[in-house]
C-alpha cells in the first residue's frame, strides 16, 4: 500500500510546479519538508504543488504544506495546490485549509490562476 | 513513528485477507495513524518505554480496530486540542486536525479507561 514519496519539479511559464507523489505520513513528513524547502528556498515566483500522484497524506504532511503556504504568504507570491485525490481533499477540507490555501482541480487550471 | 509502517503492513494484510475496498482501508489507516500519533504524543509524555497493542477484527461489514496502551489516562476524543478553523493563515496550526479527521472518517470512536490502560475503539462500516 505504501508508495514511497517522490518529488519532481519543473518550471512552466515562470511558475515552479512541484509534483508530489506517493505516501506522506508521520514517518517521512520530514523528508517531504526537506525536499520542498530545498526547491522553494532560492526562488521568488509563484509555486504550485501538484498532487495528482499522491496516494496518502496525514496531518503530519499537512503541517508541511501549511509551513510552505506561510512562506509564500510572507513573500506575497501565489501558492496553489492542485489535482488532489478524494481522500487528500477530504483531509484538507476537514482541517479547514481550503479556506486559507488556494486549491485548483487540475494543473491546467492552476497555471493561469498562479500567473495572475 | 516507524511503528506506523508496521501497523500499516498489518492492516494491509488484514484487508487483503478479508477483501476490503482500498478506500476504506486508506481511511482506517489514516484514522489509525492520527490516533496512534496522539496517544504516543500525549499519553506517553515521559521517557519510559510503553506498549501499544492494536487489534483488528471484522464482523460482517464492520471493521473494528482497538488501540490499547499503558500510558497515563488520556482520552483524545475529549482532551485533544480543538482544531482552529477560523483564524488566518499566519496563526493557523494543524493541532486537533488529526482527531477531527478520525472522527469524520470512522463510523464510531469510543474511549474507555480500564485496567490502567487506555482503550480506543475505531469502528468502520464498509
Amino acid at each position: 500500500m505504501t508508495q514511497e514519496l517522490h518529488l519532481a519539479d519543473e518550471t512552466i511559464d515562470g511558475i515552479l510546479v512541484i509534483h508530489v507523489g506517493g505516501h506522506i505520513d508521520g514517518v517521512n513528513a520530514k523528508r517531504f519538508q526537506n525536499g520542498l524547502e530545498r526547491r522553494i528556498q532560492d526562488m521568488d515566483g509563484p509555486a504550485i504543488l501538484d498532487f495528482e500522484k499522491l496516494t496518502y497524506i496525514s496531518s503530519a504532511g499537512l503541517r508541511i504544506i501549511l509551513l510552505a503556504a506561510k512562506i509564500f504568504r510572507d513573500r506575497n507570491k501565489k501558492f496553489i495546490l492542485c489535482s488532489l485525490p478524494a481522500l487528500a481533499l477530504q483531509v484538507i477540507r476537514t482541517s479547514g485549509f481550503d479556506k486559507i490555501i488556494e486549491i485548483q482541480e487540475s494543473l491546467a487550471e492552476a497555471i493561469p490562476a498562479a500567473s495572475n | 513513528m516507524e511503528e506506523i509502517r508496521t501497523i500499516e503492513a498489518a492492516l494491509e494484510e488484514f484487508g487483503e485477507q478479508h477483501g476490503f475496498p482500498m478506500d476504506a482501508l486508506l481511511q482506517i489507516q489514516l484514522a489509525l495513524e492520527e490516533l496512534f500519533t496522539n496517544v504516543v504524543s500525549y499519553a506517553h509524555d515521559d521517557d519510559l518505554e510503553h506498549e501499544v497493542e492494536i487489534t483488528l477484527s471484522r464482523e460482517g461489514e464492520t471493521i473494528t480496530v482497538e488501540i490499547a496502551d499503558d500510558g497515563c489516562p488520556f482520552d483524545p476524543l475529549q482532551d485533544a486540542p480543538e482544531l482552529d478553523i477560523e483564524s488566518s493563515l499566519e496563526e493557523r496550526s494543524v493541532g486537533g486536525a488529526g482527531i477531527r479527521l478520525a472522527k469524520q472518517l470512522m463510523t464510531e470512536l469510543r474511549y474507555q479507561r480500564n485496567s490502567e490502560r487506555n482503550h480506543l475503539t475505531l469502528v468502520k462500516k464498509i
